[in-house]
This record gives C-alpha cells, sequence and structure tokens, in this order.
C-alpha cells in the first residue's frame, strides 16, 4: 500500500531522507509545471520549485494535518512564486518584458491543431491570445486560473492563497470575465 | 421580486464545486435566466479551452534536478562557514593580544615625549651657564661614590666578621 503524503510529511519532520525523496519524486514535476505556468522561466521554476521542497525539508515539523498536505505544500509554492513575481515586476518593467523569457516559446509549444485548417489555425491563433491574456492576469488571478486547471476545487484554491472561498470565486469569475473580454476584442 | 444573479457561483457550479443546495439554486436561475446561461456557456467554452491549450513547460532533466535539489539542500544544512578568526579559542585569543601589546610596547621608543624632551632641553639651555658656572656638578656622579667611600669602613667590617 501507498504511504500517505501525510505520513511521509511526518517522516520528512523526523530527518527522514528517504521520505523526502519519495515526496521529491511524487511533486516534482506538478511543482515544477505550477511554478512555470506562474513564472514562465524554466530556470526561475525550477529554483522556485527546488526551493520549495527545501522550505518543505525545513518546516515539514509545522505541517499539522489540518489540511491536505498537497494544499500545504502549494502554499509554500505559490507563496515562493508570488513573492518571486512581485520582486521582478520591477525589473520586467524595467527590461519591457511582460513576463518570463519562456511565453513566446510557450505559445509555441501550445498544441497544434491536426489536421491544419483555417478554422484550426484562427482557433490557435485566438489559444494563443488567450494565454498572452492569462500571463497578464493579477497574480492573485492568475493563480487562481492556474490552480483551478491543476484541479484543485476552491476549498484548497483558497487554502493556497490564504484568503476565503467567496475571494478566490471573485477571482475566478473577475479572471474569466476579463479573458473573455479579450477574446472578444481580439 | 428580481432574483440576486449567482454571478461568482456560475464557475464552481460549472466545476461541480458547490453543495448540493447551492448547486440546485444555481440550477434553477440558470435555467429561469438566459443572461446568466449566456455567461454560464461562455465560462464553460473558456475553462475547456484554458484545460485543452495549457501551455507546456520546457522538459527537465529529473535526475540532474534532484541532483541539483540534494546539493543545495547540503548547502543550506551545512553549518555557515566560520571565518578565520572564529576558530581560535578565547584564552588563545587573549594570549596572542597579549604577545601583540608586549611587543607593541617593547618596541615603542624609550625617549620621552617629543614635547617633554623639549620642554627640559628649554630648562637645561636656560640653567647651562649655571652648570658651567659650577665645574663641580659635571661631576656630580662623584657624589655616589663619595657616599660609597664614606662607608667603606663599615663595608669592610662586615665583610670581616
Amino acid at each position: 500500500m501507498e504511504i500517505s503524503d501525510e505520513v511521509l510529511c511526518e517522516r520528512v519532520a523526523r530527518q527522514d531522507a528517504a521520505a523526502f525523496d519519495v515526496l521529491v519524486e511524487r511533486y516534482q514535476q506538478r511543482a515544477y509545471r505550477l511554478a512555470w505556468s506562474i513564472v514562465r522561466d524554466a530556470e526561475e521554476a525550477r529554483d522556485i520549485s527546488q526551493e520549495a521542497f527545501i522550505r518543505l525539508y525545513q518546516v515539514a515539523g509545522s505541517f499539522e494535518g489540518r489540511a491536505k498536505f498537497s494544499t500545504w505544500f502549494y502554499r509554500i509554492l505559490v507563496n515562493l512564486c508570488l513573492d518571486h513575481q512581485r520582486r521582478h515586476r520591477w525589473w520586467h518593467h524595467v527590461l519591457g518584458r511582460a513576463d518570463g523569457d519562456d511565453r513566446a516559446a510557450a505559445l509555441d509549444r501550445v498544441p497544434a491543431p491536426d489536421p491544419p485548417a483555417v478554422d484550426a489555425v484562427l482557433k490557435n491563433e485566438a489559444i494563443g491570445r488567450l494565454w498572452v491574456a492569462v500571463d497578464r492576469l493579477s497574480p492573485q488571478q492568475r493563480a487562481a486560473v492556474l490552480l483551478q486547471l491543476d484541479g484543485l476545487p476552491t476549498r484548497e484554491i483558497a487554502a493556497v492563497l490564504k484568503c476565503s472561498e467567496p475571494t478566490v470565486r471573485v477571482h475566478l469569475h473577475r479572471a474569466l470575465m476579463s479573458l473573455k473580454k479579450i477574446m472578444r476584442v481580439g | 421580486m428580481a432574483t440576486r444573479h449567482p454571478d461568482t457561483a456560475i464557475i464552481p457550479y460549472l466545476r461541480g464545486d458547490l453543495d448540493e443546495a447551492e448547486r440546485a439554486r444555481v440550477g434553477e436561475h440558470l435555467a429561469a435566466c438566459a443572461e446568466c446561461r449566456r455567461a454560464s456557456e461562455s465560462f464553460h467554452d473558456l475553462l475547456e479551452d484554458l484545460a485543452a491549450s495549457a501551455p507546456v513547460p520546457p522538459p527537465v532533466d529529473w535526475m540532474r534536478y534532484r541532483g541539483e535539489l540534494r546539493a543545495k539542500l547540503a548547502a543550506h544544512a551545512e553549518p555557515r562557514r566560520r571565518s578565520w578568526w572564529q576558530p581560535v579559542p578565547v584564552l588563545a585569543s587573549a594570549a596572542l593580544a597579549g604577545v601583540l601589546i608586549f611587543l607593541a610596547v617593547g618596541n615603542l621608543p624609550r625617549s620621552k615625549p617629543a614635547d617633554l624632551a623639549a620642554v627640559e632641553e628649554a630648562m637645561l639651555g636656560h640653567r647651562l651657564e649655571l652648570v658651567q658656572s659650577q665645574p663641580l656638578l659635571e661631576r656630580l656622579d662623584l657624589f655616589e661614590d663619595l657616599e660609597v667611600i664614606r662607608n667603606l669602613g663599615a663595608l669592610e667590617a662586615s665583610q670581616d666578621g
């Protein structure tokens, strides 16, 4: 039987390196993907997700088991991402970068329509615009959208973002209204 | 009476994220309100597009990723490297300080401070005439010898005894 994340976290609190390795293997892809979807830079996403694991190792003892481990860990990760965004916003502003370096490349990796047809190309362009618009949402709205895409229920998104469920609903509603408006204009 | 539009509940409704009572209430509203139904349909399409088109991050070499993580963790766990002077115990530091002070003081010139020497020279210069007019004063060191000569008898007696 697979050991639960929560039990592994308790073991990590007792400096169990093997338990830590298991948690890293379980969460490395999700952590990297979520960090990347927020900061849009592969190197920074790698650093931030690794930093989240280091924090996990250091503060595993403070996990009280009231929330799911994934929620608790995502909170660490998302906080690191948002802190990173806050620190780098002025720098991106100075450089005239909307966000990280990978955005254009990311749009290239949007799955291409198959078979290629005019409608599909137009749809692909619209999808590209959609993700540019996602990148322009406020950090909280973007985090809410990305976490809901990751399958987190509203309650857990609220726990990760340290806000109430009604606030998450407002973030999601406003985010989708903005996206809708941009898509209509485009 | 007009019903309030459940704006912010529509997305949780589409995601199946409402409790039964709220779900029923929103469902009833959507059935009756064309405006909210249109909003619901557009949100539904947007959520589908977002889910189907989420950009894929650049691939990662996970072995390397975990290797880097282990190295970073080890660096965090390692106690901070001490400065060169920290490992010296307190007593050794005190002894070293003592030796340095001794050497510094020992190497100081024995002469009096320049100011004091200048004052003495000025006073001597002032009294030079007096000193030169009294030749005996040039041999003041003899007075010490006279003291010895005066007590010579007592010294011999003590040695004989």
